[in-house]
């Protein structure tokens, strides 16, 4: 029997470009409220994903963001996690060489499976990598009994 | 290497697509001022143990050592910088001797001074 789970059973995870598209979507419902909120942009942060025993474990990166910069978020079926750098002013003495990082906003969104326990989430942050445990709820096996 | 039956039928394309392309060089920063130079470098994930930093000919070169093969069951992989490396150019004004690094929060972060010019008053003797 092919053992290979299909990653989109566990999670819906979303490609970049859908990422965006959902956050586009995210904030007109918000941003419908509140007209003189301007339009921010953000960067999706890269993310792994690897099978664990009794679950999964998440690795988003932030490079450059201390641990009071990140957030992470559970708000229904979402796992939202940002990370904002407080408007660090432009000094104009800094000439910039190569440009190559986005260091201001980071966002990404995942849709959690029902078969994660919502309750024993865990993470943790370390050298620009926060890991999050997503453990999966015990399996209730039983038989049915054939009458 | 994956071979391609492997590919087309022990997986779905979303398995491939979401495992085998995924960011391996790190991005930097490069900013100048009066005083000097500094090379902000993008390597989250890893320990300060992990890195080395050689000069080479104007060029400061950036590895990270490739970690022991622990089996890894990826569902999605998007950033692994291990075994990377990358070189930056070494402006001639700089001063090689002062380079500092120092890695926090995935951040490698490398420090050198602008060389000092003496400047000279000099007077020119009329003979």
């Amino acid at each position: 029997m092919n053992n290979k789970q299909n990653p989109f059973d566990a999670f819906n995870t979303f490609a970049p470009i859908f990422n965006n598209l959902m956050h586009e979507v995210l904030n007109q419902s918000t941003t419908k409220t509140d007209s003189t909120e301007t339009k921010e942009t953000f960067k999706v942060a890269a993310a792994n994903i690897l099978e664990v025993e009794n679950g999964y474990q998440l690795q988003v990166a932030f490079p450059g963001f201390s641990k009071e910069e990140v957030v992470l978020n559970i708000d229904g079926d979402l796992l939202k996690i940002t990370a904002t750098k407080t408007a660090t002013e432009e000094v104009p003495s800094v000439k910039y060489l190569k440009k190559e990082l986005d260091t201001r906003n980071y966002k990404r969104v995942f849709n959690l499976s029902n078969k994660i326990d919502r309750s024993k989430i865990a993470a943790e942050y370390k050298d620009g990598v926060l890991y999050i445990t997503l453990p999966k709820k015990d399996d209730v096996a039983f038989n049915i009994e054939v009458k | 290497m994956k071979n391609i039956f492997d590919i087309v039928f022990n997986s779905g394309w979303g398995d491939m697509i979401a495992t085998d392309f995924y960011q391996s060089i790190p991005s930097a920063d490069i900013t100048e001022t009066d005083k000097g130079y500094q090379y902000q470098i993008a390597v989250p994930g890893h320990k300060k143990e992990d890195f080395s930093v050689e000069l080479d000919n104007n060029y400061i070169k950036v590895s990270v050592i490739k970690k022991e093969e622990t089996r890894q069951e990826y569902k999605r992989k998007e950033f692994d910088y291990s075994g990377s490396s990358r070189r930056f150019y070494l402006s001639d004004q700089a001063d090689y001797k002062s380079l500092k690094a120092s890695y926090t929060n995935g951040l490698l972060l490398i420090n050198v001074d602008k060389k000092t010019i003496v400047q000279q008053n000099m007077q020119i003797e009329i003979k």
